[in-house]
Order: structure tokens, then C-alpha cells, then sequence
């Protein structure tokens, strides 16, 4: 075989600086043909199938190649139909899509003007584990004469490019652990996940440190979003405030995962992404959670760990430690007077003093603290959300178990001045999660659908005109209560996601779609007031 | 603060004003009586607050959704699983369709429900009809229910596999537990599962005797469960279980000693609980 005449498929891989997370190469052009395979990961296969993928595809390429060499060994065999249509057979049985049309081209090979074509490089991505990893290949193909040297650097080139680039997979999967979302993970590794995620999506998360617990322990959030210069929205998202429900700070990194993995693909996620900031904590309560993996007594641990006055007693419900309507006396006779003579005076003074839904016996579980905001954890929500309170359109704190989205206010008396509005997002993002599995979530003011309570974080935000305030009650509806199953850790993430998405689309669609709003009002008024005229 | 509070005044002033103010839930008002620092006004107040609190309290239709027809379906699960549960047939709640619930002159209240139960272990369900009855008074009577229209789930055949495990362990085998089931995972050894159901259906009948409208009782986990000398053809049980109570998000824990067989069903002998854990905690050796 007269080998004068070479294609070189120049493999220009270009690696970026966090190619060993993120980069995964798989593809080889030539001029002569736009080979684009593509073995498309979907966002749910694991890192290891993935890179069995790669492999195959790194293999196969290879065997294109030399295939391709040893059937187009000479210019004139571009004109050779047979060669052709038997290369064509054998790239189509490897890889069915999308080959035919490339090698078609090889026909009127001199289209490409012969040897020394600078048409683009062909490209390829690869989808590993819901990350598009881009291939960055040869902008400019040459062609050469090769001489026996170069023929000979190509081919041990080829052959080694196969297990270099294997060996950097292996690499790659060695430095990214694979983190299972479908597993209750243990304080350390809820933090480590968090650096993880960081280093590994720099440019949209972001983690910020904005407390300390009462045993000294760093309260942190991940703050994640698309860098813009506009103003942005923010929506807030806290799970674990009770530590016994652990499927709460289970979700939240699904959350996390899920937005991450979406933005790059989804249009409407990535448009949120740039007119919003996601806050979310996967762990607020840190001592408790920490507290309730102790040891298996601990394991109904609800409170976080701050002692009690008497110093025999341990911990504050830091669901009722928020200043909203924070546990006080009841003065009812009062408020019976009162409410005949000033209607505004009655509301300031139930708003006080109206406390419900806790205890003032330190042991109790929903003992709500010496005073508003007394506990370090509840501050630390207080003074973030409270410094930027008009940035924030959503607040959503996630608990377990009983399946429920709860609205404000946790006061029978109080009614939230959208109470329609909440209602209705509400129903709609349980039918969202209904969809999902047939899991009914029932939807009200918590003392409607459970019990009335004061001092809740989501009563404080909705205080703060934040205005889709939620509570969810995940799974399941007391069979195995706090102690969910692991297998059921995915269904119940996937459906709450499902609803928590719903929310947040209202959230941000009110917002941002505001001048098609205002411009389907504006005709609204103008066709009312022609019908008038 | 006082800015802030007329600030949010001035929001709130589309809020609509119910007429019955009453805003004190049982617990709160004993708790907080205690500690008002205006002797004088308490008993007013107290009394207020329960007249007060009877105004609230549903009656007539329901709303299916809300707190008082939940509570009261939950006492009809407890009491289904004292009446037909084992190790191999456990019941649910699954839905609540409507509910009606009544003033009965000076004894109680009266619920009418319709719910839908579930067999968990076998996945069915079915619409049932009930009546619950809680007794009002000083002394804690425990709830009345009865329960028509669901023939079907209740007459769901176990009885091969509760025989199976009678035969098993009358005589060769003896179960004790090494974990808690379930455990911190939610996991729950294949072997031990009917014995889990078993603990929840001896619970029930706790659960059932402890139930008030301001209640909602569910077993959180069991801490353990130990098999005695089989006495009379009855396997015979000791164990430790941890309910919780949503309304106070409490952990009562108990002690029960029960006998099971596929003929007699559960029995419970002997029920004692224990003190709140904090008080156990005071009188172990702190770590």
C-alpha cells in the first residue's frame, strides 16, 4: 500500500484549566470528513458508564482512522467508490448518525480545495453525568504528504492518544467523587459537597458564610447564579432548621444539583439563573444535625443545642424563635375591648402579644427561646435576609414530615394580605408534585391543615414583604416519619422539586415577564373602556 | 421596633378580621397561665379561652383537608390496627373525603367521616365510613369509633403468612433486636419487618387510648423489641416504642408487653410510659 498521501487528522486538543473535572475529549476531524459523534450521556448516567462511553468512542474513532487511512491511502482513492462506500458501511454500523453525510463529502473531495483545507474543525461534546464536557478540536485540518516519519509519528500518535486519553478519564473520575444525592450524608460531607461544588462550577456558585451556631460552627449558604451586571433577584431556600428531618438538607443538594445541571440546557433555568440568585442552605441547624448523627437516641433530636435558662435543658425550636409574633403572653380580655374601639390598635396589639403553638417549659420541643431571634442560627437568617429583604421575591424553608406546603401566617388571626395568590401557587405546585408520583401534599395556612404556631421563619419573611412565602412538609405521612428510607429519597426530591420549581417560575415570571403583563393589562383597560364608551 | 411594627400595621390593613378572637391553643393557655404574672385575671382568662376555643372547634362540614378531620381519621387508622392488624397487615391513612362533626350535649363530639384506609403491605385501598366520638370531661376518656362500608380491606387474607411466622417462632426462633427499627436510614432488615408492623399495631392501641381532638399520633420508631416464653399458644413481646405527637412534636416514650397469635390478634397486658427523656438524661452520667 503506497502511503504517500496522508490525511492527518490533526488532534489539536485544547484542554482548558479544569480539564481534569470538566473536559472529555471525543472527537477527531479531518478536512476531508466532519466525523461528529456524539454519545450523548444522558443527564442521569453515572460518571463510570460515561467513561466506558468515552472509551468506546476514543476506540472507535481510532479504528475509523485507520480505516480511513488504510482505504484512502492515495488522493485517487478519494474517487474510489467502492473503498468509499465500504468505509461509509462500516462508520455507519459503528455509529449510525450523522456519518453519512460527512462522507458523502468525501465525493467532491475537491471542494475542500484539495490538500491543506482550513475548513473548521469537526467538534464533539459529550454529556458525562449531566455536564456538557466541550471538545476542543482542530480549527485547521492540514493534510501532508507524509513521508514513512511522519506516517510513522501519526500512527504512534494515534496509538497512544487511546490510553492517554483513557488514562485522563481515569484521572478525571479520580479527582471528581461521585457524590450520591440518593443517600443521607453526615455533616462533614454536606460540607465538603459544598467546596466541591464550588471549585467545580466557579463562575455561578459562590459559598458565603453568614453565622455561627451556638457550638461555634460556621452557618453556610451557597449563593448560586450567573454573574451579571444588572440588579438581581435572589429566591431563599433553607433546609435542616429541625434537625431530625433529614430528607430536608436531602433535598436541598438535589436542588443544588439539579439547577446546576439544567442551566446549561434549559433555557428558562438559565434565564432565571441570570435575573435571580439562588441562596440556599442545605444545613441551618447545624449542632442539631450534627447532634441527631451522634448516636441513634439522638436521632429524634429537633431543637438545635443552646442550653436552656436553667442550664439542665438543652435547645430552642428555632421554628418559633423568629420575631414573628414571638411567644408572649395571651391577652385576650384585652383584645375583646380593644377590638370594639380601634380596629388598627386591636391589630398592634394582637401582633405583639399574640404568641401560639409553643411552650414556655425549655424541655418542651417547641420551647421558642428567652426571646425573638435569641438563638445565633435564627440571627444569622434574620440579619442576611433582613439586610436584603427587597431582593428576595421567594422564601421557601423545607422540613419534614407530612406532606404539606404551608403558607403564612402560623397565627389563626393573621391572614396574609395574598392569601389568594399564595393559595393558588400553592394548589398548583402540589398538583406540579402530584404529576410527579401521585403523592397528594395538602395545601393551607399551618393552622388550618396542622396547627397554629408562632415565631416560624416563613412568617418573619412574609413580615418582610417577601412575598411567596412556603413551608414544605415532605414525605412521608408517618409510616416511617423522620426516618425516611434512603430508596425513597429520590421520588420525594424529584416531586418537591417539581413543586419548589413551580414557585419559583411564578416568582420569577411575575417579575421579569412584567411588560408583557403590563402591556395584557394595558389592553385589558383600553378594551374595558371602549366596551364603555 | 415600634416603627417597624406600625410599618407592617399599615401593610396588614386589608387584613379581614374573624370575629372570634380566640388565639390560644389548650396547651398554650395552661402553660402560659402559669407563668401571667396577673393572678387576678387568670381564671377570666382561662375561661375565655376554653369558651373561646369551643367557638373555634369545627363543627358542621369539614373542610377534608384541614386539621380537625385529619386528627380525627388518624384515630380511626389506630383503631383499625388494634382490631384487624398483624405482622402482615398494617393500615394507613390515605385520604379523607369529607367530614361532619357535631356537639353532643355535654358529653362530646361526634365525627362523621369519610376516608379512604390502606393496606400497606399488600397496596390496597379502599373508601370507608366512620364515626369517631371523642368524650369530653376532666378525666381523659379515650376516643370511640366505629368504623362501616370497608368490609373488603378488613377481611384481606394474611392469615398463611401470620401463620408461616407463628408457627416460626413459637417454638425455634426467638426475636430480639439489635437495631432500632427503622434505623437512622430508614432501614429495616427484611427478617425484623414483620415485627415492626407488630410494635406499631401493639402501639396502636396507646395510640388509639391517648388520641384527643388535639392529637395526631404516629409511631416515630421502635427502640426495641424482645420475645418472652411463649405463654398459652401466644407469642409474648416486650418492647419500647417512640411515638410522636405532631401537634406538641413530642416523643412519648412506652413500654408495652403484648401477646400475639393469628387466632387472637394483638393483646395488649401491660402498658407503662416513661418519663421524658430529658428527666432520664438528668439521672444518667452526663458524657
Amino acid at each position: 500500500m503506497k502511503a504517500r498521501v496522508l490525511p492527518r487528522a490533526l488532534v489539536a486538543g485544547r484542554f482548558s484549566a479544569e480539564l481534569l473535572e470538566q473536559v472529555v475529549f471525543c472527537s477527531i476531524s479531518s478536512t476531508l470528513m466532519f466525523p461528529t459523534l456524539t454519545f450523548p450521556c444522558s443527564p442521569h448516567t453515572d460518571n463510570n458508564s460515561c467513561a466506558l462511553q468515552f472509551a468506546a468512542c476514543a476506540a472507535i474513532l481510532s479504528v475509523l482512522q485507520a480505516n480511513y487511512r488504510s482505504a484512502f491511502a492515495t488522493p485517487e482513492d478519494r474517487f474510489n467508490t467502492a473503498a468509499l462506500e465500504s468505509t461509509r458501511r462500516l462508520w455507519s454500523s459503528l455509529h449510525p448518525g450523522g456519518i453519512q453525510g460527512a462522507l458523502e463529502n468525501l465525493r467532491f473531495g475537491n471542494r475542500y480545495g484539495g490538500y491543506g483545507g482550513s475548513r473548521g474543525g469537526g467538534g464533539g461534546s459529550l454529556f458525562c453525568g449531566g455536564e456538557r464536557h466541550d471538545a476542543h478540536v482542530s480549527k485547521g485540518v492540514k493534510t501532508w504528504l507524509a513521508t514513512p516519519l511522519e506516517k510513522m509519528m501519526l500512527n504512534m500518535m494515534t496509538l497512544s492518544f487511546v490510553p492517554l486519553l483513557l488514562a485522563m478519564v481515569a484521572l478525571t473520575l479520580e479527582s471528581k467523587v461521585e457524590y450520591d444525592y440518593f443517600q443521607y450524608h453526615p455533616m462533614e460531607e454536606i460540607s465538603s459537597w459544598m467546596s466541591q461544588m464550588a471549585k467545580q462550577y466557579p463562575d455561578v456558585v459562590t459559598i458565603v458564610d453568614y453565622g455561627k451556631s451556638y457550638e461555634n460552627r460556621t452557618i453556610s449558604l451557597m449563593r448560586i447564579g450567573l454573574k451579571t451586571d444588572a440588579k438581581k433577584k435572589a429566591i431563599w431556600m433553607d433546609c435542616g432548621i429541625h434537625a431530625r428531618e433529614w430528607i430536608a438538607p436531602a433535598f436541598c443538594q438535589y436542588f443544588v444539583r439539579q439547577i446546576l445541571q439544567t442551566y446549561k440546557t434549559d433555557a428558562k433555568m438559565e434565564a432565571m439563573m441570570t435575573n435571580m440568585d439562588f441562596y440556599i442552605t442545605p444545613v441551618l441547624n447545624v449542632d442539631g444535625y450534627i447532634f441527631s448523627w451522634k448516636n441513634s437516641s439522638n436521632r429524634l433530636w429537633r431543637k438545635n443545642r443552646s442550653p436552656g435558662p436553667s442550664g439542665d435543658c438543652y435547645g430552642t425550636d428555632l421554628n418559633r424563635n423568629f420575631d414573628a409574633n414571638w411567644g408572649s403572653e395571651c391577652l385576650i380580655t384585652e383584645l375583646r375591648v380593644v377590638k370594639q374601639l380601634v380596629g388598627l390598635c386591636q391589630q398592634l396589639i394582637l401582633f405583639s402579644f399574640a404568641a401560639i403553638g409553643v411552650s414556655s417549659d425549655c424541655n418542651s420541643n417547641i420551647y421558642p427561646g428567652r426571646g425573638p431571634i435569641s438563638e445565633p442560627e435564627a440571627q444569622a437568617v434574620t440579619y442576611f435576609v433582613g439586610s436584603r429583604k427587597e431582593d428576595f421575591l421567594c422564601f421557601l424553608t423545607i422540613h419534614s414530615y407530612g406532606q404539606l406546603l404551608l403558607i403564612p401566617y402560623g397565627h389563626p388571626d393573621f391572614t396574609a394580605s395574598n392569601y389568594d395568590e399564595l393559595m393558588k401557587v400553592g394548589e398548583e405546585a402540589a398538583e406540579a408534585i402530584w404529576k410527579v408520583h401521585g403523592k397528594k401534599y395538602r395545601v393551607g395556612t399551618s393552622p388550618a391543615v396542622l396547627y397554629p404556631n408562632s415565631g416560624s421563619s416563613r412568617d418573619w419573611a412574609r413580615m418582610q414583604d417577601i412575598p411567596l412565602t412556603f413551608t414544605f412538609e415532605l414525605r412521608d405521612n408517618g409510616t416511617y416519619g423522620f426516618e425516611l428510607p434512603q430508596e425513597e429519597i429520590q421520588p420525594t426530591c424529584e416531586e418537591a422539586y417539581s413543586g419548589a420549581l413551580h414557585i419559583i417560575t411564578y416568582a420569577h415570571d411575575k417579575t421579569f415577564n412584567g411588560a408583557a403583563a403590563t402591556a395584557a393589562a394595558l389592553w385589558t383597560t383600553l378594551l374595558a373602556l371602549g366596551v364603555n364608551l | 421596633m415600634g416603627l417597624r411594627r406600625a410599618i407592617v400595621l399599615v401593610a396588614l390593613m386589608e387584613v379581614t378580621w374573624s370575629l372570634n378572637v380566640t388565639t390560644v391553643g389548650p396547651k398554650t393557655v395552661s402553660t402560659d397561665a402559669s407563668a401571667h404574672p396577673e393572678p387576678a385575671e387568670e381564671n377570666t382568662e382561662q375561661k375565655e379561652a376554653a369558651t373561646a376555643e369551643e367557638d373555634v372547634m369545627a363543627t358542621g362540614e369539614l373542610n377534608p383537608n384541614h386539621y380537625p378531620a385529619q386528627r380525627a381519621a388518624k384515630v380511626v387508622q389506630h383503631y383499625l390496627n388494634t382490631r384487624y392488624g398483624s405482622p402482615y397487615k398494617l393500615f394507613g391513612l390515605k385520604q379523607v373525603h369529607s367530614g361532619n362533626a357535631e356537639e353532643v350535649a355535654d358529653s362530646g363530639r361526634k365525627y362523621q367521616l369519610e376516608i379512604s384506609v390502606h393496606e400497606i403491605i399488600s397496596n390496597t385501598q379502599e373508601k370507608c365510613s366512620a364515626e369517631v366520638f371523642f368524650p369530653s370531661g376532666a378525666k381523659q376518656l379515650s376516643p370511640q369509633v366505629q368504623v362501616s362500608a370497608c368490609e373488603e380491606i378488613l377481611k384481606l387474607d394474611a392469615k398463611s403468612e401470620d401463620e408461616a411466622l407463628y408457627q416460626q417462632y413459637k417454638t425455634n426462633k426467638t426475636v430480639r433486636t439489635e437495631e432500632r427499627l427503622p434505623d437512622s436510614h430508614g432501614h429495616i432488615d427484611p427478617e425484623m419487618t414483620p415485627f415492626w408492623h407488630l410494635s406499631i399495631v401493639a402501639s396502636s392501641f396507646i395510640m388509639l387510648k391517648e388520641s384527643t381532638e388535639n392529637t395526631l399520633y404516629n409511631v416515630a420508631q421502635v427502640a426495641n423489641i424482645t420475645q418472652l416464653a411463649t405463654e398459652n399458644e401466644q407469642l409474648k413481646f416486650d418492647c419500647h416504642v417512640l411515638l410522636h405527637d405532631m401537634v406538641s412534636q413530642e416523643i412519648p416514650q412506652w413500654k408495652l408487653l403484648f401477646t400475639w397469635s393469628p387466632a387472637e390478634g394483638v393483646k395488649v397486658l401491660h402498658t407503662e410510659q416513661l418519663p421524658h427523656i430529658h428527666e432520664r438524661e438528668k439521672q444518667a452520667k452526663p458524657n
